[in-house]
């Protein structure tokens, strides 16, 4: 049984832009990260991953970005979210993942401050 | 609608098999007219519910079943499976920095249920496991 994900990445810089699109369980949570770990191999530190189109996540996709938040950590790395539904956005609070990642309104929002800094 | 009704639906027990109830929320929303962010966090919990259930099978021949009961503005989802049961523990309070340092990256569902719904309750034993969840449809 397939679920309609699909996702879309390009490099912007130093950060590389995830959008994902449809219900993130296990099999999208490692499709993220596939994208996500081998531009990390390559020494990208800076993830947005913006949800726009994402609106549904189970604990299991959540686990998944988890690991992707704790392999950026060891490489002095941030995970940004843009475009978060409020109840994911609530998900997310309720177990505190805004600790270890970053959220932000828009991908132009996070570029632009990147690029003031 | 004011109109009170039920949906009821027998699952096989197969990964995945979410998708079918999150399906029937979204057809749903469609009759009784419910907001997107409540459809959202109807699916969130529905979803957690029935991958808990796939977890605990005995086997795939295992079912679950799914209620959908909605009266005025009120969702009432009952979801009970036939699986093995398991300990039910409250991890709501091992914080995040913790588990990271651990690994232990799953085990969040019973949290996210409890803390998306307006009410909720589970029992769990070795004939399988019942969750009840109650969401209110308007803020």
């Amino acid at each position: 049984m397939n679920s309609d994900f699909t996702i879309f990445s390009k490099l912007i810089g130093n950060h590389l832009v995830i959008e994902t699109s449809g219900y993130i369980n296990i099999h999208g949570g490692e499709s993220i990260a596939k994208v996500a770990n081998s531009h990390i191999a390559l020494g990208v530190n800076q993830i947005i991953l913006n949800l726009t189109n994402s609106r549904v996540i189970n604990s299991i996709g959540i686990s998944i970005l988890l690991e992707i938040i704790e392999k950026l950590q060891s490489v002095d790395g941030t995970l940004y979210f843009t475009n978060l539904s409020p109840t994911i956005e609530k998900t997310f609070t309720i177990m505190g993942i805004f600790q270890y990642a970053e959220k932000s309104e828009s991908v132009d929002s996070i570029l632009q401050l990147s690029d003031s800094k | 609608m004011n109109k009170s009704f039920s949906v009821k639906l027998t699952l096989p027990c197969i990964a995945d098999i979410e998708l079918i109830a999150q399906s029937s929320l979204d057809q749903l929303k469609t009759i009784v007219g419910f907001s997107v962010d409540k459809l959202d966090q109807a699916k969130i919990l529905i979803t957690e519910a029935i991958i808990n259930a796939v977890e605990y099978r005995t086997s795939e021949e295992n079912q679950i079943f799914v209620e959908f009961d909605f009266k005025k503005n009120e969702l009432f989802m009952i979801i009970r499976d036939t699986g093995h049961g398991f300990t039910i523990q409250d991890n709501s309070k091992s914080n995040l920095e913790n588990r990271i340092e651990h690994g232990e990256f799953r085990g969040w569902g019973l949290s996210i249920m409890k803390s998306l719904s307006d009410d909720f309750s589970i029992e769990s034993d070795e004939n399988g496991t019942i969750i009840r969840i109650y969401l209110r449809l308007i803020d």
